[in-house]
């Protein structure tokens, strides 16, 4: 017992004991199903987490594998190109022979 | 309303983590009212507190498995109660806001005796002029009737600051209510 105690019962919010009761098991209802789905979500992030990162790095090798392979297939390309070619007879000072030029255009040599 | 040692709400989280649905609804019924009170003590509105509260216990449970220390479950609930409650009245813009007295409680020289709703009225105007601390000690220490020890570790205060904050406390709610409200004040139990 303190004498000095201020009465503050009113604010109680358990003084009808029906309805706290009651809010309580709702609330408890309420915050067991929001953990376990909280707690699924989780579980199947962690589930997903390795395959998903063994797939990127197999998407990331792939990738590496593929460029690899495509770049000097793509400088052969480029090469050929009657404008590159072109451009090599300027700098090289080079006569390529009527043939060479028709093939170099797509054009065919016809003997007469 | 179930109090629950230590010990016991350290059992109660282990069961509670191992998937046991009834130990969950012990914790529950044990902390609510704490939580209310905590958050009451910053929003000062009994609707809002039951929300504050409603809402901190959904995150807290949630967030159980990071709750490192099991025997400190309340100090870290009520910092989650407190934390969500202040960020309640930040976004309701609450500040400024205080509970209107209604106008019977004005009415000191009224003859009849201050009906619930009038009492419980003037109780929260004077809850009002308090500090966020001393409401919450004063709160916990006179409803839930914690001992100034659990108030300490659980608001991460010193017991003689708990003490001072009760103390302060009762002194102007008994300054605030005295006018209002003779008889109730005198009537602490």
């Amino acid at each position: 017992m303190e004498p000095d105690k201020v009465d503050l019962h009113l604010l109680d919010p358990a003084r009808d004991e029906l309805l706290w009761r009651r809010k309580i098991a709702t609330l408890a209802a309420r915050a067991w199903l929001h953990r376990q789905e909280h707690l699924s979500v989780t579980l199947q992030l962690l589930r997903w987490t390795r395959p998903a990162l063994a797939m990127a790095v197999a998407a990331a090798l792939v990738a590496m594998v593929g460029a690899s392979w495509v770049e000097p297939r793509a400088a052969t390309t480029i090469a050929t190109e009657p404008v590159y070619q072109f451009a090599a007879w300027a700098t090289t000072d080079q006569i390529p022979s009527t043939v060479t030029i028709l093939e170099t255009f797509g054009g065919h040599h016809v003997a007469e | 309303m179930s109090r629950l040692s230590v010990p016991e709400t350290v059992a109660l989280i282990a069961q509670v983590r191992a998937g046991n649905e009834a130990a969950f609804g012990a914790l529950v019924a044990a902390h609510l009212r704490p939580a209310y009170l905590a958050a009451l003590a910053i929003v000062c509105r009994p609707s809002d507190a039951d929300d504050v509260a409603q809402d901190a216990f959904l995150i807290a449970f949630e967030r159980l498995d990071s709750c490192r220390e099991p025997a400190r479950f309340s100090g870290w609930l009520l910092r989650i109660v407190r934390n969500h409650a202040l960020n309640w009245v930040a976004r309701r813009r609450l500040h400024d806001v205080l509970p209107e007295p209604p106008e019977q409680i004005t009415n000191a020289s009224a003859p009849t005796e201050p009906s619930e709703p009038v009492v419980r009225a003037a109780l929260l105007v004077a809850l009002s002029t308090l500090t966020p601390p001393q409401r919450e000690v004063v709160l916990l220490h006179e409803i839930e009737e914690w001992s100034h020890a659990e108030i300490a570790a659980a608001l991460e205060i010193s017991e003689v600051m708990s003490r001072q904050h009760l103390l302060v406390a009762r002194r102007r709610l008994r300054e605030n209510l005295t006018p209002v409200l003779p008889q109730e004040v005198n009537h602490g139990t």
